[in-house]
Formats: structure tokens, sequence, C-alpha cells
């Protein structure tokens, strides 16, 4: 096999491994944009109101969870009480300002 | 076939500029998108492009064997997709994703207390936010001061998820948020 057919095989295996990596947060952290539409499409002809979607949703649940993700991820340290970047989380946090200063887009809301 | 490699891995760079230009281009003509949907039609924009790049740089000169054009252009498809469909996902975490957002919030402030975290991103806030971008891309509709579903990809595509959440034994969705199981992680 030559050399390009190799690389070939791996550039395959990297973009369909990219694309499952990239696709496993939505599933790993219960989007709450996935949570809010499946509520609303199980609610069928009734519909929901905004307050049946905000009982579920509180800063415990949405906020909680993620902030932990983020110490064990080694993004954030947490010292006194005050959560803190590490170099890890600083230099995410910088390539995605970058991309969107070089889009002309405002930062993301979440 | 090495260009043909260097250019098919070049894909989420392509999306990127397009993305680029046409964000740029809708700005001045005072057009507003949701800005997932600008990604999603700048990847299948980028098809035109890239086709004519991998024309050019190597699958013209392919020998005249059955099938191998076709064979060799349907790799280049799935390489295209896979990349564009990761680059998507990227540019939804700088949109979407509430880590990202905290991370955000704590970078602005240098350090934050949690609840300084929640005061500048709340889950009232992030609610809104979501409801605001699933009217945009028309997934639900107001009527009657009630949200109903409008379009069917999303909810869909969540059903899938939750399927495959249940395959890789994480609870479903809903009970993550209303507590009635442990979280996964």
């Amino acid at each position: 096999m030559a050399s390009t057919d190799l690389l070939a095989a791996y550039l395959l295996n990297f973009s369909f491994s990219a694309a499952y990596i990239l696709s496993y947060p939505a599933v790993q952290a219960a989007s709450p944009s996935l949570v809010i539409v499946l509520m609303i499409g199980n609610s069928g002809a009734e519909g929901l109101l905004r307050g049946d979607l905000a009982h579920v949703f509180d800063d415990d649940v949405v906020l909680g969870p993620r902030i932990e993700d983020l110490v064990k991820g080694g993004l954030v340290t947490v010292e006194g009480g005050y959560y803190r970047l590490t170099s890890k989380g600083t230099v995410l946090i910088r390539f995605f300002v970058l991309m969107r200063y070089l889009l002309s887009l405002p930062r993301g809301r979440g | 076939m090495l260009q043909y490699l260097a250019a098919l891995a070049c894909t989420p760079i392509l999306v990127f500029v397009l993305q680029m230009a046409l964000i740029r281009i809708l700005r001045f003509c005072g057009i507003s998108i949701s800005n997932q949907v600008i990604v999603i039609i700048s990847a299948l924009a980028g098809h035109i492009p890239m086709g004519a790049i991998v024309w050019a740089v190597y699958l013209k000169d392919l020998p005249d064997v059955p099938g191998e054009l076709a064979l060799t252009a349907i790799y280049g498809l799935f390489v295209y997709e896979a990349l564009a469909y990761s680059y998507f996902h990227l540019f939804n975490m700088s949109e979407t994703a509430r880590r990202i957002r905290i991370l955000l919030e704590i970078y602005a402030s240098g350090k934050l207390t949690a609840s300084g975290i929640a005061s500048a991103y709340s889950a009232s806030d992030m609610l809104d936010t979501r409801i605001e971008r699933l009217l945009s891309t028309r997934q639900v509709r107001w009527q009657g001061g009630r949200l109903f579903l409008d379009g069917r990809l999303l909810y869909y595509a969540a059903r899938v998820i939750v399927w495959w959440g249940r395959v890789l034994g994480f609870p479903p969705p809903g009970n993550v948020f209303t507590g009635s199981t442990t979280r996964p992680d």
C-alpha cells in the first residue's frame, strides 16, 4: 500500500472521528435545546407555556454540572470560592474569541 | 493524490472563509439570518469550490478505469461532509455551548464565584436565548402564548440523540434536568 493510501485512510478516519467526538457533548451533557424541542414536540396539540419549561431549568441543573465539568476537565480551578481559568482554559477560550473576531460576530450567548 | 488529500483536509478552512464572506455580505444587504443557518449555507456552498479544486488537482487526471472516478469522488464527498459537519459543531460550541459561555464569563472577569457566574448567565437567560434561537430557525412557533413544534428536523435529531444516549447508558435528558435520576458524569 502506498503512503498516500495510508494518508487517505488516516484522513477518512480522522474526519469521521472528529464528527463523532464533536457530536458527543450533546449526548453527554443533555443539550437544553434538544430537551426543549423534545418537551414541546411531546406536548403535541396542547403546546407548552414558557413557564412549563422554566420550572425544569434552574441554575443548579443548568450551570452547576457544567462548572463541575470544567473543573474536572482542567479548564477551570477553584480557589477560595473563586473560579479562574487554567492556562488550558485560557488557550481554549482565546481560540473561540479569535474565531468569532475573524467572523465579525459578537461573543456567543450560550 | 497528495494535493487531493490536502485540499479535502482544508474543508474547515474553506467553510470558515465562506462563512466570513457570507456574514459580511448579509450584513451589508441588511439581511438577518441565524448564525447556525449561515454555517449550513456556507458548508453547502463549499461543495462548488471544493469540487472545482479537487477536479483540477486530481480527479481530471485519473486513469480511465471503470468506477475509479466515482469511488474517488465518493471518498472525497465523505471526507468533506464529515469535516464540514465537524466545523459546524465547533462553531456551534462558540455560539451555544454553556461551558464556553461560562469560560467566557470567567475570562472576561478574571475570576468569578458560582453566584457571579449565575448572575452573568442565568438559567432564565439560557432558556430565553434557546427559545429565540428555535423560533428564528423555525423549529418551534408561538401561538396563543404557547409554544408548538414547527419544523421537525431538530425534533427528530433530538430523538436520535436520546436513543444514542440510551445506547451509551446515559439517562434520558429530561431526567437530567428534572433530577429524577443521577447525572451520567
